[in-house]
């Protein structure tokens, strides 16, 4: 029994202590056993001698693991330069890696931070399949109708400015609008206070209003008393009945930052609210008991039909249903997935590349290895050896590459990118850190192992024999060329990738806009409600006076009010009918709207194709005039004249505001409102007949001329109250919402070509080696009379072997890579035969300039030295 | 003087001294060694078996000691350990070694002084 325990730690010992001392020690065991005189005694040997067994098993084990590490240093610090190369290109890659890692980690693999939070659902509404807005009536209706929605509420599509006076500096509110159950979704109590009740959407009086935790710590003081007391935004009295917390401020369902949020009341009716014809809320749920999404799909589905067989208006309408975390997220995800596998095949590039160098720098060290063996080194100490090389590299490489991380992802999160949700969330860390070590891990066996059966596998006698210079090579040399085919392969595919979205974004950019964005500023949005503009009179008149003395700054040529400018992300769909035709039922026309005033086309350079644009002829008192765009005329006009046509806007359910014709007055060419979409059918109102509660002034200057800070202060000089207006170009809003898809371009595009300097390195280095092993035979045929030209062309033919099998596995790689990329791109075919035809072509010049420098030397080889090597 | 003879020899480990110092006294099986040494002390230093042949094994590496064949078993040949000139040589300079720390301390009355 004791003997088996002594026995079982001695097999704990390295292999070649135990094959040399296992015997000698067992029979000192036992014979020392055998000499004490009792029981005790020796149990009390037993226990010491099997501890001491212990001890020099792990010290035996360290000491290889030791030794293999200081030769690996050592080894490493006799050729820094190669040493310098491979860390840098392990140190680049990690950190790319790691950095990626952390955004992604935060951005999208984690969940939401509420309780059971995949159980959280978005409700958005459909009209003929297309994104459109959920009406309250609707909502109402399928919440009390399914069985598989628990808590429910809904939020208006747009948020509202206000100014919060009387505590401290004026400051804008983000105020949104929602139903009472709202916050029991999400499923976390109140900071202090309660969330809404339903009874307080029928209480008249003061609204009651919830305080985000941002504002109540920034602008409040942190006062609990808050709650319970009167907060004032502009003129509108509100009674705070809670603060929420701050997880609850983070991009919600609109992906917009709330400063405080009250509730839907009944008087809200004159808002048009409660219309089943308002298509203007997104809805959000909290699955009941153990209902699936699936199931609440059937569920609204059912419900949704019950609603269009029984109400006319909603014969067009229907509801989805998705993940509250893909609505977060779900923009962000293919992009953020395709650059972590981009960033992963580098990884793998580098890792080849390392491979390569580090076969190299045994290939120069054959000689010393292969004595090694020949001492009787056994050929798993030899591979161990390599591998702690390759450990050690991989070891420095991560700990520099967490360091260029955590740089990284500083800078990016500094530079506060507002298309990544959840960005205040990355940071490199201890998640991120284990995922690194993973990294290292891999990178030790991936970059390690090939070098090491190179090595594990060659013939010992051979090598001595043919004293190491030109030795049979082949083995190492084949897996050199395996490596360079996976780099070229893998490059080849990346450099697709990068080119299919350099050609979506450039497609994406180019695209004709329809108006002249140059030395447009857009000043604002500016809000005018509360008191002091409750009437059309008021807010015109202050669009009046703003614009007028922004026409008087020097250096400026026009300016023009407009309820939303081009790519400016709000959005205003008005449903209309055309006078003299039938409308059908349920099927209501809608267009955008967007209120501008008379030098709006100007300031745009937006051509007028037909009658006029708005003059002093339209004003509050004379009769409602329209201009539309063309493709409002292509999709509802096409039929009849579109001057002269009178629209009743609101159609003819909207009872609550008296009916109005407007008459289309002129017909403009179209402008697109974003990049990604065409220009949509819009009527534009004009701005002193039906003044909009929020604008921008668009400010058109002459070239060169800076005018931001007289533009910063002209709408406090008309009213001394309103807070700064936020001031940017047009060319910049619009960078702004391409920089997505141009992130993505800058990250692909500076991958492919780390992946393209590693590749060519790779194949630098190989065929510069295998010139170095050729010498002799170059000298011999050079001697013979071949002619140089032969010669280099032979290198270059064996350079561009191996590339072509590399670029033919990199074509298909890249077919099937793009066509996962399909979603994010733009104008593009997967399969884009430009794209493939410019990098097949790129990869070919460069694998032959990198083959052109070694096959140059080789026919620089004296026959005489060459010869005399031997 | 006895350092520049070996100058990468450190002062050597207790251990390793007392087992260079009873090979001194003849060729030796593991065992034996490790007999000897808890003698030559009074017991007062007792090598586990993995310590001792741990040494051993770096010593013979070191070719400080030496293996040889030995006939004292008729039925299985034991491990039989020599002292190296080398080894020797070592084992010599570590007394020299001390010797030298032995006289400081008598100088130093640590000691009383050796009779004339």
């Amino acid at each position: 029994m004791i003997a088996a325990i002594f026995r079982v730690v001695l097999a704990t010992t390295p292999r070649d202590f135990r094959t040399a001392y296992a015997s000698s020690l067992e029979r000192d065991f036992a014979e020392e056993l055998s000499s004490r005189p009792s029981a005790v005694l020796r149990l009390g040997y037993a226990a010491s001698a099997t501890g001491d067994l212990i001890i020099t098993a792990i010290d035996e084990r360290t000491a290889n693991f030791r030794r293999d590490l200081a030769f690996a240093i050592r080894s490493i610090l006799k050729t820094p330069g190669i040493a310098a190369v491979i860390i840098a290109t392990l140190a680049l890659a990690i950190g790319a890696n790691t950095a990626v890692f952390s955004v992604l980690r935060a951005v999208v693999l984690q969940p939401l931070p509420y309780p059971d939070s995949d159980r959280i659902v978005v409700l958005s509404g459909l009209k003929d399949g297309a994104p459109f807005g959920l009406s309250l009536p609707d909502f109402a209706d399928a919440h009390r109708a399914t069985q598989t929605l628990a808590k429910a509420a809904v939020l208006v599509d747009y948020s509202e400015e206000h100014v919060l006076e009387g505590h401290g500096e004026p400051r804008s509110v983000t105020l949104a609008t929602v139903t009472p159950q709202y916050f029991d979704v999400f499923g976390i109590p109140p900071q202090v206070g309660r969330y809404f009740e339903d009874r307080d959407a029928r209480t008249g009086g003061r609204v009651p209003i919830i305080v985000s935790e941002h504002l109540w710590r920034t602008a409040l003081q942190s006062d609990r008393n808050v709650v319970g007391s009167i907060l004032r935004l502009e003129d509108v009295p509100y009674r705070v009945v809670g603060i929420a917390p701050a997880r609850l401020s983070a991009p919600g369902i609109s992906a917009a930052h709330f400063d405080a949020w009250r509730v839907m009341s009944e008087s809200d009716s004159a808002a048009g609210f409660y219309n089943r014809n308002a298509h203007m809320f997104s809805g959000i749920a909290r699955l009941r008991g153990d209902a699936t999404l699936a199931g609440a799909r059937a569920d609204l589905d059912r419900t949704f039909a019950g609603l269009r067989a029984k109400y006319a208006d909603d014969r067009h309408y229907s509801v989805s249903a998705g993940r509250f975390i893909d609505d977060v997220v779900g923009n962000i995800r293919p992009t953020l997935v395709a650059i972590f596998i981009a960033v992963a095949g580098v990884l793998a590039i580098a890792c080849a590349n390392v491979a390569n160098l580090m076969l190299g720098r045994a290939n120069a060290r054959e000689r010393e290895l292969t004595v090694r063996l020949a001492l009787g080194a056994s050929r798993r100490r030899i591979v161990t050896q390599i591998l702690t090389e390759a450990f050690a590299f991989a070891v420095v490489g991560g700990t520099l590459g967490v360091l260029i991380a955590i740089a990284a992802v500083g800078a990016f999160v500094a530079s506060r990118p507002s298309f990544v949700p959840r960005i205040e969330d990355v940071h490199v860390e201890g998640m991120t850190l284990l995922y690194t070590a993973t990294i290292v891990i891999v990178t030790t066996v991936v970059s390690g192992i090939v070098p090491a059966l190179t090595f594990a596998r060659r013939d010992l006698a051979g090598a001595l024999k043919m004293s190491g210079r030109s030795g049979d090579a082949s083995a190492g040399e084949r897996g050199r060329a395996a490596l360079v085919v996976f780099e070229i392969a893998a490059t080849l595919a990346l450099v697709v990738v990068a080119g299919l979205v350099v050609r979506s974004y450039a497609s994406l950019t180019s695209r004709p806009i329809g108006f002249d964005a140059s030395n447009v500023a857009i000043v604002g949005p500016i809000q005018t409600s509360g008191s002091r503009y409750n009437s059309e009179e008021r807010k015109a008149a202050f669009y009046r006076k703003t614009r007028a003395r922004a026409r008087a700054i020097p250096g400026i040529v026009d300016a023009a009010w407009s309820f939303a400018a081009p790519f400016v992300p709000v959005q205003w769909n008005q449903s209309f009918e055309i006078f003299g035709e039938p409308t059908p039922v349920g099927a209501v026309p809608s267009a955008r709207m967007n209120s501008i005033d008379d030098a709006y086309f100007a300031v745009l350079g937006i051509p007028l194709r037909a009658g006029r644009t708005f003059d002093a002829r339209d004003r509050a008192t004379t009769s409602p005039s329209i201009v539309v765009n063309e493709a409002f005329v292509r999709t509802y006009l096409s039929r009849r004249a579109p001057l002269g046509t009178k629209l009743l806007l609101g159609g003819s359910s909207n009872r609550t505001k008296p009916r109005v014709y407007a008459t289309i007055v002129g017909v403009v060419a179209d402008a697109r409102g974003s990049y990604a979409t065409a220009a949509l059918p819009t009527i534009f109102p004009a701005l002193a007949q039906s003044p909009p509660y929020i604008a921008e002034l668009l400010v058109k200057t002459r070239p060169g001329v800076a005018v931001d800070t007289a533009l910063a202060n002209i709408v406090s000089d008309v009213d001394p109250r309103f807070v700064r207006p936020e001031i940017a170009s047009m060319t910049a809003t619009m960078a702004q919402s391409a920089a997505r898809t141009r992130l993505t371009m800058q990250t692909l595009v500076a991958l492919a070509a780390i992946a393209l300097i590693l590749a060519l390195s790779g194949i630098f280095a190989v065929v510069s080696y295998g010139v170095s092993q050729r010498t002799r035979e170059f000298g011999i045929r050079m001697a013979l009379g071949a002619r140089p030209a032969t010669i280099r062309g032979d290198v270059i033919a064996r350079a561009m072997r191996v590339a072509a099998i590399g670029i033919a596995l990199g074509v298909i790689g890249a077919g099937f890579a793009s066509r996962a990329l399909t979603i994010t791109l733009f104008d593009i075919e997967a399969i884009d035969p430009i794209t493939f035809g410019c990098v097949i072509a790129l990869v070919t010049v460069s694998v032959l300039v990198a083959a052109l420098v070694p096959a140059w030397r080789a026919t620089r080889v004296d026959p005489a030295i060459a010869l005399r090597y031997e | 003087m006895s350092r520049s003879e070996h100058p990468e020899t450190p002062p050597l480990s207790a251990a390793t001294f007392h087992i260079l110092l009873a090979l001194a006294g003849g060729d030796r099986h593991g065992y034996a060694i490790g007999k000897e040494v808890e003698e030559q002390t009074a017991g007062a230093v007792s090598l586990g078996p993995g310590t001792l042949y741990r040494i051993l094994k770096q010593l013979t590496i070191d070719a400080w000691i030496a293996e040889i064949d030995s006939a004292d078993d008729e039925h299985e040949r034991r491990r039989t350990y020599r002292l190296t000139s080398r080894g020797r040589a070592i084992a010599q300079a570590e007394a020299r070694r001390l010797d030298a720390l032995v006289s400081v301390a008598r100088a130093r009355r640590l000691l009383p002084a050796l009779a004339r």
